[in-house]
């Protein structure tokens, strides 16, 4: 942890992930208004704008989402989780700037003020096809601009994790609103069933992956750990884990990652600091202990635990 | 996670897993047929050259003449010289005023700067008057109505 | 329907005033009085927390009053 809080926290990592991401963005701008413009030559600057930064916004919105469940699913994953808050923060720029042309455009001409025109200008509020979409727009973005504001460490410190977590777990909220401002706004209006099938399947990915991961969790949780012997609980066998690697057990539904280096083996909670972590206490011990399931006498070593303690412990095997 | 995140992030997904689908299926289900003629159709309207000025209306913005030919083919020829300010509008001929849509005929949709075609058929041709309004697909909302003034 | 959504809005805006003016004085202040860390902060860190400290101010002025108080 460092005395003082940097801006933001550079390394070469995150450096080429947003360089990756910024270009992946341009190019998508890029291509978006070059088939517009070739498609519909009389669009107007504007309304490409407005268009292009909705899509992107939105199928960032859905990236973010799937990177979660898509880790805890495959840990090849893990690299995209990296420097998630930046895509994040980014997504919101993207999407404050099709929220801002399009209240200019849309809201701005009459002499009511823009932000009450984008509640009163439509008040069809008990029908389905023509309720004011704008609407759900508007939340969706104040709910992104709260996280986007709070995604420094310093925020995650201040409030602390529980008002954090639950200030950005707001995103699935955000995107049930988005879905709406979509389905009830262009879909609306538009004859092809294309945007529809786009969104059914974008839909469909975020839910599938995020039940499939709950699903995988409740498997993991439910699965039994050894019994306990003076309140330790054998897990797994030392050469389960590789060198410099980490394994991630659960244990009294805690979910808990041990680590091998330098011959030793050390235990905490697979937690990032927003998830209130605990160091646990972990030791190794010959396989002649009681360890159902494994062979006596083979030479191997189990793992036990024992959570949770309040210091990082370490361990010679 | 922590197991009580853990489950906050299930339950949250068994909720939305049931209502997004949900609401999906709403939104869709309640979408307005197709009541504007395609922007395709129009542009590819035949050009009617032979044709007589029946009824005219101006603004600022547009410039908008009901012509008939000698055959009994009729048409709207819209002007529009400025980009229109409200993008996604709809323009409407009515016999009567006061700006109903549903009393009205949607002619078509309101493109950018140009010179727009749009083919009437020949009953709404024939009506004693013409009015002529535009509707605010996002907004929902008449403006701009205007009588067209009949040419001697 | 008009006048309410107008004096809604017009709250909402009002709110957000006050929060830029502490999110002024707290960029400055207030952030390291509450967190030592952020007491030598770069001005791009404190331009970096400003929007949030605009949203959240009245939780904030709430830590900060009882950071001063204990100390």
């Amino acid at each position: 942890m460092s005395v003082n809080y940097a801006p933001i926290l550079w390394n070469r990592q995150k450096k080429r992930y947003d360089r990756i991401m910024l270009g992946l963005i341009a190019l998508y701008l890029i291509l978006f208004a070059a088939f517009q413009l070739l498609f519909r030559p009389e669009i107007s600057p504007e309304t490409i704008i407005i268009r292009a930064t909705a899509t992107l916004a939105f199928l960032m919105l859905h990236l973010i989402l799937m990177i979660g469940p898509l880790c805890r699913l495959d840990h090849r994953f893990l690299p995209l989780l990296y420097n998630r808050r930046h895509l994040g923060v980014t997504m919101f720029l993207i999407a404050l700037i099709h929220a801002t042309f399009s209240i200019i455009q849309f809201h701005a001409l009459g002499d009511v003020n823009p932000l009450v025109s984008v509640f009163t200008s439509n008040i069809n509020y008990q029908s389905v096809s023509q309720f004011p979409f704008q609407v759900f727009g508007f939340f969706a973005l104040l709910i992104l601009f709260l996280m986007a504001a709070t995604s420094h460490d310093f925020w995650l410190d201040n409030l602390g994790p529980r008002i954090w977590k639950s200030l950005h777990m707001m995103v699935y909220f955000a995107y049930a609103l988005l879905v709406m401002h979509v389905l009830l706004g262009v879909l609306q209006q538009e004859g092809y069933p294309a945007g529809a099938a786009l969104l059914g399947v974008g839909m469909a990915a975020v839910t599938g992956l995020h039940l499939a991961a709950a699903i995988k969790g409740k498997r993991m949780e439910d699965r039994p750990a050894g019994t306990a012997a003076d309140g330790f609980v054998p897990v797994c066998r030392v050469d389960e884990i590789l060198e410099n690697r980490a394994k991630v057990v659960i244990i009294r539904q805690e979910n808990i990652a041990i680590f091998k280096y330098d011959g030793k083996l050390s235990a905490v909670n697979n937690v990032c600091k927003h998830q209130n972590y605990r160091w646990v206490k972990a030791r190794s011990s010959t396989a002649a202990s009681p360890a159902p399931g494994t062979a006596t006498n083979t030479g191997r070593k189990t793992v036990s635990l024992r959570p949770p303690l309040q210091k990082r412990s370490l361990l010679t095997m | 996670m922590i197991l009580k995140l853990r489950n906050r992030h299930r339950y949250t997904w068994i909720v939305l897993g049931l209502l997004l689908p949900a609401g999906f299926a709403l939104g869709l289900a309640c979408r307005p047929g197709p009541v504007l003629p395609n922007e395709e159709l129009i542009r590819e309207a035949p050009l009617y050259s032979e044709g007589q000025a029946v009824a005219s209306a101006m603004d600022e913005d547009w410039n908008i003449t009901l012509y008939r030919a000698p055959d009994g083919q009729a048409w709207l020829e819209a002007q529009f010289t400025k980009a229109a300010q409200r993008p996604v509008s709809t323009l409407y001929l009515a016999p009567q005023s006061g700006a109903v849509p549903a009393r009205g005929k949607a002619i078509g949709p309101v493109g950018p700067r140009g010179i727009y075609r749009y083919p009437l058929d020949s009953l709404t041709a024939s009506w004693p008057e013409y009015y002529l309004f535009f509707y605010d697909q996002v907004r929902h909302q008449a403006y701009s109505e205007t009588q067209l003034t009949k040419s001697r | 329907m008009e006048a309410f959504v107008t004096l809604v809005v017009n709250l909402f805006l009002f709110y957000l005033l006050l929060g830029l003016l502490f999110a002024l004085v707290f960029a400055w202040k207030g952030a390291g009085a509450i967190d030592a860390k952020a007491i030598q902060a770069s001005w791009f860190f404190k331009l970096l927390i400003l929007p949030g400290a605009m949203a959240l101010w009245p939780l904030l002025l709430t830590k900060w009053i009882a950071k001063s108080k204990r100390s």
